[in-house]
């Protein structure tokens, strides 16, 4: 089955990430292809420089990770990066600089859709 | 085709999710999808002829305007809240269907995809 989840908040004010990441490795044991899209604040979560308190998780080496398995991808919203400055040389490596069309073929061929809004 | 419908519930001042529904929106159509905007709550004032982000030196709503009418996209609105947020002149531009609460689950599942926002 191909999943999509579709994330539109900050990964280190909410925990919408968190959860998109959980439920992708849940998927991704079960044999299933996940596409995680970055909407909006959460674009930010792809900055390779983002360095969390050692207690706390480290989401873009996280998804890093998951995407080497394979069978998951990371796409980032191109417009949703720029009004935030993070540019192309900025985000972890696998991660894709996408957009609305990605989004809409995502949506047409996706046998489900899961969006986490806060 | 598979429907969507995008669902924003903020303030279109204050929060930038109202134009977010409809940039998104009007995103799909290159694919076999039919895209639509209900907007509830507090992002039904929206579609009031008087909210102009813009004064405020915010994003107006009005660059959605030309997409809906080139593309054709239907826009809704729940009366109810409407009436809440005492939006009395609704934006002609929108041309926004109005439904009433009680139908409301019932619009809903009749949508493969809904996204709020």
């Amino acid at each position: 089955m191909k999943i999509g989840i579709q994330v539109m908040v900050p990964p280190y004010t909410y925990e919408d990430l968190d959860t998109a990441m959980k439920i992708a490795e849940a998927a991704l044991e079960k044999g299933h292809e996940v596409t995680l899209f970055l909407f909006a604040d959460s674009v930010i979560c792809t900055n390779k420089n983002i360095k969390p308190l050692r207690i706390d998780r480290n989401i873009p080496q996280k998804l890093i990770e998951m995407m080497k398995k394979g069978k998951f991808e990371v796409h980032i919203c191109g417009i949703c990066m720029d009004y935030r400055g993070i540019t192309p040389d900025m985000i972890i490596e696998g991660s894709k600089p996408s957009g609305l069309p990605e989004l809409a073929n995502l949506l047409a061929t996706c046998d489900r859709f899961i969006n986490l809004m806060a | 085709m598979k429907k969507l419908l995008f669902v924003a519930y903020q303030s279109p001042v204050g929060s930038i999710w109202v134009n977010e529904a409809f940039r998104t929106a009007f995103g799909m159509y290159g694919e076999d999808l039919e895209p639509s905007v209900l907007l509830i709550e507090e992002a039904s004032v929206a579609l009031s002829k008087n909210t102009k982000p813009e004064r405020l030196g915010l994003l107006p709503l009005s660059i959605c305007h030309k997409y809906i009418k080139n593309y054709g996209t239907k826009v809704y609105v729940v009366k109810q809240h409407l009436e809440k947020y005492r939006v009395k002149e609704l934006d002609e531009n929108f041309g926004a269907q109005i439904i009433d609460e009680s139908n409301l689950s019932e619009f809903l599942h009749s949508f493969d995809y809904v996204i709020f926002m």
